[in-house]
């Protein structure tokens, strides 16, 4: 067996000729542990009859392989403090009640831990939600560290950090209500953020969280799209996934407010990668078409898309649309736009372009309707029978029966 | 001899022309309103809303939505038996359009709301229609007999939007005020030709969207 000098072990179970039974003695191994990335190993299997005559092993007498590969080496993200959203809820707060520290985004391959440097009881760190008790009055900071990591966890840059601070009151001081407008309805999707699991291993389970508000109430529902196809709705703002292949896919989420709106944003997008194994078959695949603005317009009106895909082996080639109008679109980036200038209602297609050229997509979630409305109604549709018809044939019918009627009488 | 001969031949088209809207409209109409009749009498006498209901168990549930057949984009409206497919973003200022559109199921009107976006959506269909069509001649010609809480499901690309049913009005062709007011939650009006058999007058069943449980 070779290994290209990174891995060597030999064994025998061959010939008692060439080799004892269990050439034992032979045996040695090499500990990859600490190996960088970017290598590529492969263990040859030869059969018995490789020694027979001599170390002349060639192409034939093999009778297996397998590579391993160490991965990629991926650059560490920078720290970047606004890719992190902390929340710190109800702010300001009364001594004896409860605080949340919330804290989302798509930094923080591993957190690191959280600090407060007063007036509550809290420890430990920060996962998604964390309760606490406010003690003391005054004015403090909460601080939120993290690592950046790629490709494995080895791979880690240095401590991020972020602060906050937060108040609280004594339990006694009530705020003086002032007098506010009431505010107009709005609600939106405000972030979606990657809990855990980025840049693991496939399978790799990825905990995605979307945050919405909703003045009007409460967001009732949230809708994932994972970005390898798959989508999911649930009534908990906080969602595992299993990707089953490596790849960088484009997660999204919209979020159904109170009044039953569904409400998306570019906000509520996160890129979620999933790091590759040595042994994985190619997959790729368009994921999902978005209409991000223009649908439902009078003419004329830009349509906006977005397409998303995923290749295991790599960044995606090329993408494609065909807008449903006569016109299609090549383009390096995924985002498209097209003016649409008649009424009407639109198939539009994406496709994606993997490492192998192919071209993928047009059905499925990678296909949407676009509606282009006509100009208001003017006056109500017909949607009966003639009114003249209707008499014309009751006086008609009637006379003619009566007619036949006296004829027969008549005779 | 010829004023009897006359006489006859226009006897023979008056009779005629009734055989013709017998056939095209009187008896679509007719079937409708047996198999509403039919089925009223069913749920009130037997809680079923398919006769095979009083053996199968399958059959006892009342079509609250479960068995539309229309899911991807189409109406069901349970207390008048409709189950039809919805034809959105239809031109209703081109009647060339919508009569093409009211061949194959409900309308929307294009420049109203779609299900879920909130605002006000517009959808018709024929009380009657004399084009001898069978299966989409008279898909509104009970919307008079739906009253206050009755539901209405709506599908749009697979998703589902409810609504209830809150007022009923009959309107002149042209008036189309009720597009302009203000309404506090989502709303759909369904419309059709008033009375049936006539284009006279229109009449509207208003409903608002149900908040998701």
């Amino acid at each position: 067996m070779s290994s290209g000098n990174t891995v060597i072990k030999f064994t025998c179970d061959g010939r008692l000729s060439e080799c004892k039974n269990n050439e034992s003695g032979f045996a040695s191994t090499q500990s990859l542990a600490g190996t960088a990335c970017g290598k590529t190993v492969q263990i040859d299997v030869f059969t018995k009859n490789c020694r027979d005559g001599g170390w002349t092993c060639g192409n034939n007498d093999m009778t297996d392989y397998m590579v391993w590969y160490s991965g990629d080496c991926q650059t560490v993200p920078a720290c970047d403090s606004n890719q992190l959203t902390m929340n710190v809820n109800p702010n300001p707060v009364s001594v004896n009640n409860s605080i949340t520290f919330s804290a989302a985004g798509s930094q923080g391959s591993t957190w690191i831990g959280d600090t407060w440097s007063g007036g509550v009881n809290c420890s430990g760190t920060v996962w998604g939600d964390k309760l606490c008790t406010a003690n003391a009055a005054g004015s403090y900071t909460w601080t939120h560290t993290w690592r950046n990591c790629a490709g494995n966890f080895d791979n880690c840059g240095g401590a991020c950090s972020k602060q906050m601070s937060y108040t609280i009151n004594a339990s006694t001081v009530r705020p003086t209500p002032t007098p506010t407008p009431t505010p107009a309805t709005t609600s939106s999707c405000d972030n979606l953020g990657i809990v855990s699991g980025n840049n693991s291993f496939v399978p790799a389970t990825v905990t995605l969280r979307v945050r919405g508000s909703d003045s009007a109430g409460s967001i009732q529902k949230y809708r994932f799209y994972f970005g390898d196809g798959k989508t999911e709705e649930t009534t908990n703002a906080e969602i595992q996934h299993r990707y089953e292949s490596s790849g960088s896919f484009t997660a999204r989420a919209d979020v159904l407010d109170s009044r039953g709106n569904w409400k998306s944003s570019n906000a509520c997008e996160a890129g979620v990668h999933v790091t590759s194994l040595p042994i994985e078959s190619p997959k790729s695949d368009c994921s999902d078409l978005f209409v991000t603005s223009g649908n439902y317009n009078q003419p004329p009106t830009t349509g906006k898309f977005l397409v998303t895909g995923y290749d295991n082996k790599g960044a995606l080639h090329k993408y494609k649309i065909d807008f449903g109008n006569g016109v299609a679109k090549e383009s390096d980036s995924n985002s498209f736009e097209q003016v649409y200038d008649r009424a009407g209602t639109y198939t539009v297609s994406g496709f994606i372009k993997d490492t192998q050229d192919n071209w993928k997509g047009g059905s499925g979630s990678c296909q949407k309707t676009f509606y282009v409305s006509t100009q208001p109604l003017t006056s109500q549709p017909s949607t009966g029978t003639p009114t003249a018809f209707t008499i014309m044939a009751i006086l008609g019918g009637a006379s003619g029966f009566a007619f036949m009627i006296a004829k027969r009488l008549a005779k | 001899m010829k004023y009897r001969t006359a006489l006859f031949g226009i006897a023979t088209v008056g009779i005629l022309t009734f055989f013709l809207w017998a056939v095209s409209v009187l008896i679509p109409v007719a079937f409708v309103e047996l198999r509403y009749q039919y089925q009223l009498m069913l749920r009130n006498a037997f809680h079923v809303t398919d006769i095979r209901g009083l053996i199968l168990p399958q059959f006892r549930l009342d079509l609250r939505g479960f068995t539309s057949r229309h899911t991807t984009n189409g109406i069901t409206i349970p207390a008048i038996n409709v189950d039809e497919p919805v034809i959105f973003n239809v031109d209703p200022n081109d009647s060339k359009a919508y009569t093409s559109a009211l061949k194959h199921g409900i309308a929307h009107a294009s420049s109203t709301a779609f299900p879920g976006t909130g605002g006000l959506g517009y959808y018709f269909a024929h009380s009657s229609t004399p084009a001898f069509i069978t299966q989409f001649n008279a898909v509104f010609y009970l919307l008079g007999k739906l009253k206050p809480g009755d539901e209405v499901y709506i599908w749009h690309e697979n998703k589902r939007t409810d609504y209830s049913v809150t007022r009923s009005a009959i309107t002149d062709p042209n008036d189309v005020s009720f597009l302009h007011d203000m309404y506090d939650a989502e709303t759909i009006v369904l419309q059709t030709c008033w009375p049936p058999g006539t284009t006279l007058r229109r009449f509207l069943v208003f409903a608002t969207r149900i908040p998701k449980k």
